[in-house]
């Protein structure tokens, strides 16, 4: 049997310093960027659900393409979540998403997931996609990162927009942790609404991936 | 003897002096000197105040700039002026003001008309409608932001009106 080829758990943080580049984050920008041209400038502004925190130079890359921006900054209280002991789970989990990541009337563009759902219980997931299905409309497309590698860092790690091409990842430990990597396959079966459209392998394990609607 | 000439000659030079003395800043240096002023050393000569101590409920309207320190619930509009919310100020209120600096916590809406910035140790839990949103590495925020301009426009025209697309606070 053919040994299984990992990143080194250091490549995460020897590669802090560059910037990603990211493919698949310009192409969708430049989609926006060609409807605002084409749609009387002003009249279209992309709407941005970005559920990680909030970054100034990823506040400037907003700025200057006219959107209209939800920080959430849920990610932390997401990979927090348990999944209860309690009688019907389903519903005291769905009530703690809905505590985290309060309802609303828009629906979404783009939801930036980052690296979040590689760090969030499994079992949770179809709960949050069923709860992420309240912001979307029929093109709404969710980006995020999958980790390949079996040992990565513990937390997750965070993402500043340098421009649509280029994004910063940092990790901010330097603990290790086993997870059992994320696959297309899986994503495709947690987010039964969504298909797993395109992704890019990039360095150090990370693949940058999109979902887009049913 | 009056001479109309001469005296003309000399308002000219002594405008063309005052010229000198005191140039004309263009929009990009009167952003720049006020960018470069640092956020948390207000000068408080020109600003009223709300001390630590102070705690207020209700409606606080001002056509002057307002430092707050204190704590302060319901709705602050300064109008055309700026608003600071001290290290220590506590805030959960609909604010409108010229420009909002957020030191401290802040739980509501801004509408800045010129710029809205959270500092390195603000903490804003809530919608910010204003054309310039400038945030501090290490500050806090949690909510929406309107960056287009028709939006600030309808913004404008209904300052107070609640947005049906607001995000939920929690």
């Amino acid at each position: 049997m053919l040994p299984k080829i990992q990143p080194a758990l250091s490549d995460y943080y020897s590669d802090n310093a560059e910037p990603l580049k990211t493919r698949l984050f310009n192409t969708i920008w430049q989609n926006y960027q060609t409807k605002q041209t084409s749609t009387n400038n002003n009249a279209y502004s992309p709407k941005i659900l970005d559920t990680g925190t909030a970054q100034p130079e990823s506040f400037n890359f907003y700025s200057e393409h006219c959107c209209y921006l939800t920080i959430a900054d849920c990610i932390h209280e997401l990979i927090q979540l348990d999944w209860p002991e309690e009688d019907n789970p389903n519903s005291v989990i769905l009530k703690k998403i809905q505590d985290i990541f309060p309802a609303t009337r828009i629906k979404y563009d783009l939801i930036l997931g980052w690296d979040s759902f590689n760090y969030i219980n499994p079992k949770i997931l179809p709960h949050l996609h069923n709860h992420l299905l309240d912001f979307c409309h029929k093109d709404t497309i969710i980006h995020g990162f999958l980790l390949t590698s079996e040992n990565y860092p513990s937390k997750p790690g965070s993402f500043k927009i340098i421009s649509a091409d280029k994004i910063q990842h940092s990790v901010s430990t330097r603990q290790e942790k086993q997870h059992t990597p994320l696959t297309p396959i899986a994503i495709n079966r947690y987010f039964p609404g969504f298909k797993y459209a395109r992704s890019v392998l990039m360095r150090s394990g990370l693949q940058e991936f999109i979902l887009t609607r049913k | 003897m009056f001479d109309i000439n001469e005296m003309k000659k000399n308002v000219s030079n002594k405008l063309n002096k005052a010229d000198k003395t005191v140039p004309h800043e263009t929009r990009e240096e009167e952003i720049a000197k006020y960018n470069s002023t640092p956020v948390n050393t207000p000068n408080s000569t020109q600003l009223a105040s709300i001390g630590p101590s102070i705690h207020f409920k209700g409606e606080l309207t001002g056509e002057e700039g307002l430092i707050i320190d204190g704590k302060v619930e319901g709705t602050i509009d300064l109008k055309g002026n700026q608003l600071i919310v001290g290290n220590n100020g506590k805030i959960k209120a609909d604010v409108y003001a010229q420009t909002i600096i957020v030191n401290g916590s802040l739980t509501g809406e801004l509408h800045g008309k010129e710029k809205v910035h959270i500092s390195k140790s603000g903490v804003v839990n809530g919608n910010i409608f204003s054309p310039r949103v400038s945030l501090e590495d290490g500050a806090k925020f949690k909510g929406s932001i309107d960056m287009s301009e028709t939006r600030h426009e309808q913004s404008k025209k209904n300052p107070s009106g609640v947005q049906d697309s607001q995000l939920k606070r929690a």
